[in-house]
C-alpha cells in the first residue's frame, strides 16, 4: 500500500515540476502574456523544477524498493497467498540482535534478492566486540532464524559498521 | 460484482437459504483467534466475539469465498507455520459451517507481538 502511495507521490512532484518548467518555457517566449521575469527569478523557478525533480526520483525510488521487497516476501500456496511484510522482518531481525547479540545502536535494511531476501545490517560496534567474530554471529544468526521463521530464504546477510559505540560510564 | 450475500441453497417447498459476508468473516474470524500464535494486527488484545469479523476481508462471488486476513504473530512462533496453520483452520471452519469452497485464505503478517504487549495496554487502558 505504502509503495502505491509513495507512486502516487513522485507521479504528482513529476507533474508539478513539468508545470512549472512549461510555465517558466511560456513566460520566456511571451505565450502567457505576462512580463518576462528577470534572470534571477527563472533561476529560482528552474532550481524549484529540479528540487522537484529530484524529490520525484527520490520517491519513485522508495516506491519501487517497497513494491519489489513486497512482491519478495509473498509467497503463493495451495491454500492462498502468505506475505510477511517488511516490518515484520525488521522487527524479528531487530529482537534477533537486541535478545541474542545483545546489539542496541542498529538499522535492519532489507531487499530482495533471487528467490529471497537480502538484509543488511548497519550497526555501531559494541565495546570489546570485535568486527570478524561478531559479523560471524550475525550472518548465522539472521540467516538461520530469519529463515526458519518466516520460510523465506536468506541468501546474503551484510553487516555494515558505521562507528564504534563508546562504552558506558559505570560510577 | 462482489455481493454481500450468497444464496447456498434453494428448494421450491422451503425457499431460499442465503448467508451474509459479515457471517462468514465472523466464522473466519473465530477461527482465526483459535489459531495458537496469532496476535492482533494493531496492537491491544485480541477483538473477540463479533468483532473478529475486523480481522477480515471476504469476497463473495458465485458461490465461491476468497478471504484475506491481516493479523500479528506473537514472538516465538513460527510465522510461516502460524500463517499455514491459520489458513488451514480458516479454511476447514468456514468450509463446515457454510458449506461454501473456500478458494482461498490470503494471510497477511503485519507485525511480531510480544506476549506482554497486549497485556501491559490492558493494564494501562
Amino acid at each position: 500500500m505504502s509503495g502505491y502511495v509513495f507512486a502516487a507521490g513522485a507521479l504528482s512532484l513529476l507533474l508539478a515540476a513539468g508545470a512549472m518548467v512549461a510555465a517558466v518555457v511560456a513566460i520566456a517566449w511571451g505565450d502567457l502574456g505576462l512580463s518576462v521575469p528577470s534572470p534571477v527569478v527563472q533561476a529560482v523557478f528552474v532550481l524549484w523544477a529540479i528540487t522537484l525533480v529530484g524529490a520525484a526520483a527520490v520517491f519513485i525510488r522508495i516506491a519501487l524498493n517497497r513494491l519489489t521487497v513486497r512482491r519478495a516476501l509473498r509467497r503463493q500456496g495451495p491454500k492462498g497467498m502468505i506475505l510477511i511484510t517488511a516490518d515484520t522482518v525488521r522487527e524479528m531481525a531487530g529482537i534477533l540482535l537486541r535478545e541474542e547479540l545483545g546489539l542496541h545502536r542498529f538499522r535492519v535494511h532489507i531487499r530482495p534478492m533471487g528467490e529471497g531476501l537480502a538484509l543488511q545490517i548497519t550497526l555501531r560496534l559494541p565495546p570489546g566486540e570485535e568486527v570478524p567474530a561478531l559479523a560471524e554471529r550475525l550472518q548465522s544468526l539472521l540467516a538461520q532464524e530469519v529463515s526458519a521463521k518466516t520460510g523465506l530464504e536468506v541468501p546474503e546477510v551484510r553487516m555494515v559498521v558505521e562507528g564504534a559505540a563508546r562504552p558506558s560510564r559505570s560510577r | 460484482m462482489p455481493r454481500d450475500e450468497e444464496l447456498i441453497g434453494e428448494s421450491p417447498e422451503d425457499g431460499q437459504i442465503s448467508i451474509s459476508r459479515d457471517v462468514i468473516a465472523t466464522i473466519a474470524g473465530l477461527a482465526a483467534t483459535d489459531v495458537a500464535g496469532v496476535a492482533p494486527p494493531k496492537g491491544g488484545t485480541m477483538p473477540r466475539g463479533e468483532a473478529v469479523r475486523r480481522l477480515v476481508e471476504v469476497e463473495l462471488a458465485e458461490g465461491r469465498v476468497k478471504l484475506a486476513l491481516k493479523v500479528g504473530v506473537l514472538h516465538g512462533h513460527a510465522i510461516q507455520e502460524v500463517a499455514q496453520g491459520l489458513q488451514t483452520k480458516v479454511k476447514n471452519e468456514v468450509e463446515k459451517m457454510t458449506a461454501l469452497p473456500v478458494d482461498e485464505v490470503d494471510v497477511e503478517v503485519v507485525r511480531v507481538v510480544f506476549p506482554e504487549e497486549g497485556r501491559r495496554k490492558d493494564r494501562f487502558s
